[in-house]
């Protein structure tokens, strides 16, 4: 049985990769397949060019493409599925919550259950899966870092505001464990790996700036010491109360 | 999607995967061209499949566990052969034995006389 050479399989490779086929897992299979059809014909007695131009004919060349499209197609219909569910999911907790807070603004009676539900999808639901999506599409190890450490510091900063919001006791903490996430782990990995990959380096520090501003604006809200200062205030008062009393 | 000189695509529809796993429930482990063949060769050229069709449904089959892959060297090129996993193997069984059950029941509908036995084992 005919086995084609080196010189004749870099052919076909490269017949492969100009009709547009790149994903590699594909690509293996089908120089093989190429190969052995070209293979079969040299054994019927054409040369090497008559089998291949006849295998290409017999293939069709814009097969070669479409079988690539259809096979990512099928690798990939429970995974959009799932992301227009979660972008869905995404859209009416991102509604939730703007209608969450302009009901705040204006006293409207349902502004917390709106706060609640929006703030509590975005985070159990919505960033989780976003960050699934991410590393799904098989990033570089510093990309799914700062994926991970990203989605995150968002989802422990939604909750924090969810505590804040139902007046449930820890919001400062939790809050302060997102920032600090986002700031120490978070902003250093994805300022690393948008300056790798940025043709504008300057933009990636923009970026990244923009979102240690927006970081500081936040903590300027929790209010933390506020609420020590007004806490000492009481304690306070009530030593001066005692004190008239025992007087 | 299949280049079939004798059946309809209407009639052909959702065999491929039956085809596939019962190729490689009776042969181990096969790489794509050899499945092409050997389904020319057992349906005496009358189904044919095409890789459009093949390619796509190893993949899935493979990203579903159904499948595995083994990979060897011939010459500079690299052959994949496709096997079943265990998971495979038990739910090619299941499909095989539904569309057997299938086919026994498009007989005595399209043509009672040719099953008298039909609905009478027990």
């Amino acid at each position: 049985m005919a086995q084609l050479n080196s010189i004749q399989q870099d052919k076909i490779y490269d017949i492969l990769v100009d009709a547009g086929v790149s994903y590699e897992s594909l690509q293996i299979d089908l120089i093989d397949h190429l190969c052995c059809m070209v293979e079969e014909k040299m054994d019927n007695g054409l040369d090497f060019s008559q089998s291949l131009t006849l295998s290409i004919q017999e293939f069709g060349l814009s097969s070669f493409a479409e079988v690539q499209e259809t096979t990512l197609y099928l690798l990939t219909l429970k995974l959009n599925k799932m992301k227009k569910a979660i972008g869905v999911l995404g859209i009416i907790s991102a509604l939730a919550v703007i209608a969450g807070v302009l009901f705040k603004i204006n006293h409207f009676p349902g502004a917390g259950i709106l706060l609640a539900v929006g703030l509590i999808l975005v985070s159990l639901i919505v960033f989780p899966f976003m960050a699934y999506f991410e590393l799904a599409k098989g990033n570089s190890a510093i990309q799914k870092f700062a994926t991970i450490s990203g989605y995150t510091a968002a989802t422990i900063l939604s909750l924090a505001t969810l505590f804040k919001i139902m007046m449930w006791p820890g919001s400062p903490i939790i809050a302060y464990t997102g920032l600090f996430l986002l700031v120490i782990v978070f902003l250093p990995s994805y300022t690393f790996k948008n300056y790798k990959i940025a043709e504008n380096k300057m933009m990636a520090f923009s970026r990244s700036l923009l979102i240690l501003a927006g970081v500081v604006v936040f903590w300027g809200l929790i209010p933390i010491s506020k609420d020590k200062k007004i806490d000492q205030h009481k304690i306070h008062q009530e030593k001066i109360i005692e004190n008239q009393i025992e007087e | 999607m299949y280049i079939c000189l004798m059946y309809s695509k209407e009639i052909i529809k959702g065999t491929l995967k039956p085809i596939i796993l019962k190729l490689l429930q009776e042969h181990n482990r096969m790489y794509g061209y050899e499945i092409t063949q050997k389904v020319k060769e057992l349906t005496k050229d009358k189904i044919q499949i095409t890789e459009g069709a093949l390619y796509p449904l190893l993949h899935k089959l493979e990203a579903e566990g159904i499948v595995t892959t083994e990979k060897e060297s011939i010459g500079k090129r690299v052959r994949k052969y496709y096997k079943l996993t265990e998971t495979g193997n038990s739910k090619a069984a299941e499909l095989i034995d539904e569309f057997i059950d299938f086919m026994a029941t498009m007989k005595h509908i399209l043509d009672p006389n040719l099953s008298p036995g039909y609905g009478t084992a027990q």
